[in-house]
């Protein structure tokens, strides 16, 4: 008999998006689900940013349904958060407050020890543990990205958001970061949606790709399309272009 | 060429009208249709007062010697005060770092945006008191009119011209900590440190959880100790238990004004966390309500024992107290990131609500509890979705 289809983890109907009652993305249409890695691409002002806003419960939803693990964000926002772990923005991350006492606020708010991280000594992996104990004001960039890349994978929740969360990091934190991602996935306890402008990370990090334009889904890939588009060198940064070309009109 | 000493002006214009654009029709409606009958109600309450009045107006010295003048050099260095910190804060925006920019330049910019912004409603200021010297038939109305605006304008250029000169303070809270290792107050931690742990220091932007004893905070704990230490003493002699539970009361409540803050609320680290709205307003005011109840058991409770068969005015004191500061608490958290605007939209709100209900009786204050409520789920709205 064959494996049951696993339930979605993270499944959006219809949705639609944005500020001051104008929408930036509508009628977005996706699923997620555990062991998968989904990658976000989009030029600047596609609505990739407004989207993760959207399905982490950060903005109200104009239209369309959102639900995580199965629990509808809209009905029960704090049970459907609860299943998902957000990197916030490092201009987002408290900076009076040392790693340590930020590490120890998002846990008490999880209700989970502050190092119940879902793989072990991630400090070590990403070589913060020194940075730890200083307030986060005098931290660099990446240091602030890795101090939010670890907040939200506290209390290992099921679901791993990742908005641009890459920028920044030394090449050895990026790498590790990509492989740890690959590694929760692998376990088939975690879905990870990863919103990048780094074409490259796609076919080497994700299961999944979808490109938004105009704030739609204007090209999706699967496994196997992903696969083949990068089987060439660069082959699927020319087929991002090409699609970005043909929404555009303008040659990349 | 655009001036380059037009670019503060700039940046603030810009802002005005982004955030025109971005706020929801039913939020404008709300500030334009509810803020102006809020208004005009005002305004006509005050010009009934003044024709009611008029014949004592018209000739008394202390209003048109004192609070005319006092009123216009307030206002004028108060808006001063405002728009000066607006313009000095983005004339040192991060972006101008590496921009040719130097400081009499910045300067210059910020004190060219804030008179550009600032000159039509000190005219304005002016314009009210022509209207009440209109109102009351005072002679030389328009000197009056002059002097005011004369007045206002020049507490105005002064305080602008002070504060632009001053380093922008703003930009520096919670970045100056040193960059070694910081072990957080014991006190602190103590009281900081229950769920959501350390929310407090977060809101107070304590570095690394650690209060700094600034000059001016020495000399506010110091003052109240005073006034509260002098109100003890006063109860004892006098054998009264009102004045320490007075002077616990406004000093309780004046504390917690001063110490809490909800900038945290609008945090998307809470937003996209599973900490409910009401569990995020409670922990924010749990250092500042300590610091209250605090400042009010320590001059009420001896007060009490100088009149003890007065038991029930601490009693009525710390109920009193505590629902000041909840009250406060929802004004504190609508304003989230402008406290002086929510102290200043409490005490409106209730001497506008005590005026009311000496006029048409308590059933007025229905309407500040309706008012609350209404915050209350605007507040919720943006906890939640920002």
């Amino acid at each position: 008999m064959a494996d049951p289809v696993p339930a979605a983890l993270l499944e959006l109907r219809a949705v639609a998006a944005g500020y001051g009652g104008r929408s930036v993305v509508s009628g977005i249409d996706l699923t997620l689900r555990r062991g998968e890695i989904l990658g976000l691409l989009g030029a600047n002002g596609s609505g990739k940013s407004t989207l993760v806003k959207a399905f982490t419960g950060q903005l109200p939803l104009l239209a369309g349904s959102v639900a995580v693990d199965g629990i509808d964000m809209t009905k029960a926002p704090e049970a459907a958060k609860a299943r998902l772990g957000l990197a916030v923005d490092v201009g987002d991350v408290p900076t009076p407050l040392t790693g340590l006492q930020y590490l120890d606020l998002v846990a008490s708010i999880r209700r989970c020890a502050p190092d119940a991280w879902p793989a072990p000594d991630l400090p070590a992996l990403l070589a913060i543990e020194r940075f730890l104990p200083r307030a986060i004001a005098t931290y660099s960039l990446g240091t602030r990205m890795k101090v939010a890349i670890l907040a939200s994978l506290l209390g290992a929740p099921p679901l791993l958001v990742f908005d641009e969360s890459l920028n920044g990091l030394d090449p050895v934190a990026a790498f590790r970061m990509k492989r740890l991602m690959a590694d929760l996935a692998a376990t088939g306890r975690h879905g990870i949606v990863l919103s990048t402008h780094v074409v490259e990370t796609i076919p080497t990090v994700c299961t999944r790709a979808v490109f938004l334009a105009d704030g739609g889904i204007a090209e999706a890939w699967d496994g196997p399309a992903l696969a083949a588009a990068a089987a060439a060198p660069g082959g699927f940064e020319a087929r991002v272009m090409a699609a970005l070309t043909r929404r555009t009109g303008v040659a990349a | 060429m655009p001036s380059p000493h037009r670019f503060v002006l700039t940046i603030l214009l810009a802002e005005i009208r982004a955030s025109i654009r971005d706020t929801r029709l039913s939020t404008r409606l709300w500030v334009t249709v509810g803020g102006g009958v809020l208004a005009a109600y005002a305004l006509g309450i005050l010009i009934v007062g003044a024709i009611h009045r008029a014949d004592t107006l018209r000739d008394a010295a202390w209003v048109w010697f004192a609070a005319v003048p006092g009123t216009m050099l307030a206002s004028g260095a108060g808006l001063g005060w405002f728009l000066g910190r607006l313009a000095i804060e983005r004339a040192h925006a991060p972006f101008t770092k590496a921009q040719p920019v130097d400081a009499a330049l910045r300067r210059s910019a910020a004190r060219l945006a804030a008179h550009a912004l600032g000159a039509p409603l000190s005219v304005l200021d002016g314009g009210i008191v022509l209207l009440f010297a209109l109102l009351v038939d005072r002679p030389l109305a328009i000197l009056w009119w002059l002097a005011a605006t004369a007045l206002s304008g020049a507490a105005f250029l002064v305080t602008v011209r002070v504060r632009v000169n001053r380093s922008p303070a703003a930009s520096r809270r919670g970045d100056d900590t040193a960059g070694h290792e910081t072990a957080p107050s014991r006190a602190i931690a103590l009281l900081d440190r229950r769920r959501p742990a350390w929310v407090g220091s977060w809101a107070w932007a304590l570095p690394a959880g650690r209060p700094r004893l600034t000059p001016a905070r020495l000399l506010g704990g110091a003052t109240l100790a005073l006034v509260g230490t002098g109100a003890v003493v006063t109860s004892f002699v006098r054998q009264t238990a009102s004045a320490g539970v007075v002077v616990g009361l406004l000093g309780g409540l004046g504390l917690f004004m001063l110490t809490v803050r909800f900038r945290p609320l609008q945090s998307p680290v809470l937003r996209a966390s599973t900490l409910r709205f009401g569990r995020a307003w409670l922990a924010l005011m749990r250092l500042p309500l300590a610091f209250s109840a605090a400042f009010f058991a320590l001059t009420a409770i001896p007060a009490y024992a100088a009149e003890p068969a007065a038991w029930q005015a601490p009693v009525a004191g710390a109920l009193g107290l505590l629902l000041l500061n909840a009250v406060y608490a929802v004004f504190a958290a609508f304003f989230a990131a402008a406290p002086k605007l929510a102290a200043l939209a409490f005490v409106a709100a209730l001497a506008l609500a005590a005026y009311e209900s000496l006029e048409y009786g308590r059933t007025v204050l229905l309407g500040l509890v309706a008012l609350l409520v209404f915050l209350w789920f605007r507040i919720r709205r943006s906890y939640r979705h920002g």
